[in-house]
């Protein structure tokens, strides 16, 4: 029974990662922004510093935008994958309601 | 009799050596049985020779009766992004977390030694899967041979699939209920609704 619930268990396990794709979802409203890093405080009231780099995609609705789009208050999804104990961001999705 | 009985040892004891060499190179020099272990050159070239040899002529000889028409490429692309791209990746790099843990790894598509592949090759490979890899067989699936065709038209898009074109296959990837949930819970934030 236990090896079955142990191959069981390694099965799940490759599921659990690609339930995000291998990528952190960062929630929340934009506390700080610069141009290499996004502060968010989360919607469980945390606070995510989560980096910024050339290959980041700036997503307003179905468009693209710059950073330069993304302001304090701003709500935002970040998609980021973990990198040196870092969040990098893959994508960023801008809330579309006026704030 | 002393030397049948003689040789018969002495070939006993050769397979025993080299089942304990190869027992030990399997261990120490090839990182046990793992799966995360790249093949040897050596290994890949008379896999790819053999499995090439393997393909019937009648079979290789075959072009694509399917025309690369956009609507074509459409289905194609939409039919990857559903089966396909959980190993193979959308974009064919094989770049995935599941294809990452093959072995062989699934090959980058976009490159020549997928590409020079004629028609029918492709062809052959998707419908009849490829033995000892993570390549599975996808006749008899409930699907028809001119979604096989589409999906070699796809095969030859890939080296010019654009960033629009991958980004929109994302929302074509099969996902879990869960994903669907997240995904609308992370839409109705972003458009002002409470969390």
């Amino acid at each position: 029974m236990k090896r079955l619930l142990l191959s069981l268990s390694l099965l799940a396990s490759p599921m659990a990662a690609l339930a995000h794709g291998g990528l952190t979802h960062v929630m929340g409203t934009v506390a700080a922004i610069s141009p290499t890093e996004v502060d968010v405080n989360t919607t469980d009231g945390k606070l995510a510093k989560v980096v910024t780099e050339g290959s980041t995609k700036w997503m307003k609705g179905p468009s693209s935008i710059t950073e330069a789009g993304v302001h304090t208050g701003d709500r935002v999804v970040i998609h980021a994958k973990p990198v040196n104990g870092k969040l990098v961001a893959v994508e960023v999705a801008v809330g579309t309601a006026s704030h | 009799m002393r030397l049948l009985v003689g040789s018969f040892l002495l070939l006993l004891v050769l397979l025993a050596s080299g089942a304990a060499a190869f027992t030990w190179y399997l261990r120490h020099a090839h990182a046990g049985v793992s799966a995360r272990a790249q093949p040897t050159a050596t290994e890949a070239a008379l896999a790819t020779a053999m499995r090439s040899a393997a393909i019937p002529a009648a079979v290789r000889n075959r072009t694509n009766p399917v025309p690369a028409t956009p609507a074509a490429l459409h289905e194609g692309m939409e039919h990857y992004a559903d089966h396909c791209a959980v190993c193979h990746g959308n974009n064919g790099s094989g770049q995935t977390l599941l294809g990452a843990g093959m072995y062989p790894k699934p090959p980058d598509m976009r490159l020549q030694a997928t590409q020079t592949k004629t028609d029918g090759e492709l062809f052959g490979y998707i419908e009849n899967g490829i033995r000892l890899s993570g390549m599975p067989a996808f006749s008899g699936a409930g699907g028809t041979e001119d979604e096989s065709w589409k999906l070699v038209v796809f095969l030859r898009h890939l080296p010019q699939l654009s960033a629009t074109e991958e980004q929109a296959m994302e929302h074509l990837n099969p996902k879990s209920p869960s994903e669907l949930g997240e995904e609308k819970q992370e839409a109705d934030f972003l458009n002002g609704g409470s969390h």
